[in-house]
């Protein structure tokens, strides 16, 4: 019986990953090599279901390549896109929002004053900024919930953004309610949300799907 | 609106889908894509692991070693929740991809 693991280590001589790694894939593929000629052995001898099995071994060159790069292009866990996304839709929001404040928000940006004024405290953009980054990652979360059901996509992205939106102006009401917020700086608080947090969503989005696609092979036809 | 990526991954397709049935090692996967579309589609080794490899990196499967009884060890793999959630919008695209065509240029279910 041909020593397969040998057969295969040799042919893929020119696949560098760490050692165990190596270890792990020269292993399963010589599985494979093995299961295929116990396949062939009843139907031809030994010496031919040998050199048939080997020959899937022809195209080593771009195995050996195209591991090399599934190995390298995917360190990524899903976490971690989810939290670099979600900072990406973040950070959007919050340039969005920065610019639509400046644009129209004049008069919510004079009552802040007044009242930190009132109280005494000093504005922190920097904490801002941190909360936008943290609710943009919450954001991408809701987005890869909702997208086996409404597939990918910046209309799915656009929902989870807008149900964030939606989320924050019902907080901002109560604030109303209870009479800390007048009622027109809560309008322009929550116009101002409504194109940042889809936007800032869809970017999102974008840049999940692009980091989740990379990898993908048509299957080849016979 | 049918993206790149779905256009260009139908290899994902299929491994997800039979992992969806039931944990395969590598051989048998190729060897079900293979009897399953009447030889018409197969697998290199060069196009399967790999690709097992990306979906096991992106945690859309998950791969154990297992020891058979004739002591001879194989690594099955099995989708994950996460890999299931991916297989739904996947099937809906290539439905539409393949709508699209028959409408297009006549390629039905022959």
């Amino acid at each position: 019986v041909p020593d397969w693991r040998a057969l295969t280590a040799e042919q893929l001589a020119g696949l560098r990953l760490p050692e165990a790694r190596r270890e792990e894939v020269v292993q399963e593929l010589s599985e494979h090599l093995e299961d295929e000629f116990a396949a062939l052995r009843p139907q031809v001898p030994e010496e031919e279901a040998q050199r048939r099995a080997l020959e899937l071994l022809a195209e080593r060159d771009i195995l050996v390549r195209e591991i090399r790069k599934a190995e390298k292009e995917d360190p990524m866990t899903q976490t971690a896109r989810l939290v670099l996304c979600g900072v990406v839709a973040g950070g959007v929001a919050y340039l969005l929002a920065l610019t639509a404040f400046a644009l129209v928000g004049g008069e919510f940006v004079d009552a802040v004053r007044v009242a930190r004024a009132a109280l005494g405290t000093t504005p922190d953009p920097a904490e801002q900024g941190l909360l936008h980054l943290a609710a943009g990652v919450w954001v991408m979360w809701l987005y890869t919930i909702l997208r086996p059901r409404y597939s990918a996509g910046p209309r799915t992205a656009a929902l989870a953004g807008l149900s964030l939106w939606l989320v924050g102006a019902l907080a901002a009401a109560s604030w109303t309610s209870l009479g800390f917020l007048p009622p027109n700086l809560l309008v322009i608080a929550a116009l101002v949300g409504l194109p940042a947090w889809p936007l800032g969503a869809v970017v999102g989005a974008y840049s999940l799907e692009l980091s989740e696609r990379k990898p993908a092979q048509p299957l080849k036809a016979s | 609106m049918i993206s790149t990526g779905t256009k260009r991954g139908s290899a994902e397709l299929a491994l997800l889908s039979l992992l969806a049935d039931s944990p395969l090692h590598g051989y048998e996967l190729a060897r079900r894509i293979e009897e399953r579309s009447g030889g018409a589609l197969r697998f290199t080794l060069a196009s399967l692991y790999p690709l097992l490899y990306r979906l096991e990196n992106r945690g859309w499967v998950r791969g154990a070693w297992q020891t058979l009884p004739n002591g001879r060890r194989r690594r099955c793999y099995e989708i994950t929740s996460q890999g299931r959630k991916q297989l739904a919008p996947m099937r809906k695209e290539w439905g539409m991809f393949f709508r699209a065509l028959h409408k297009l240029a006549g390629v039905g279910r022959a």
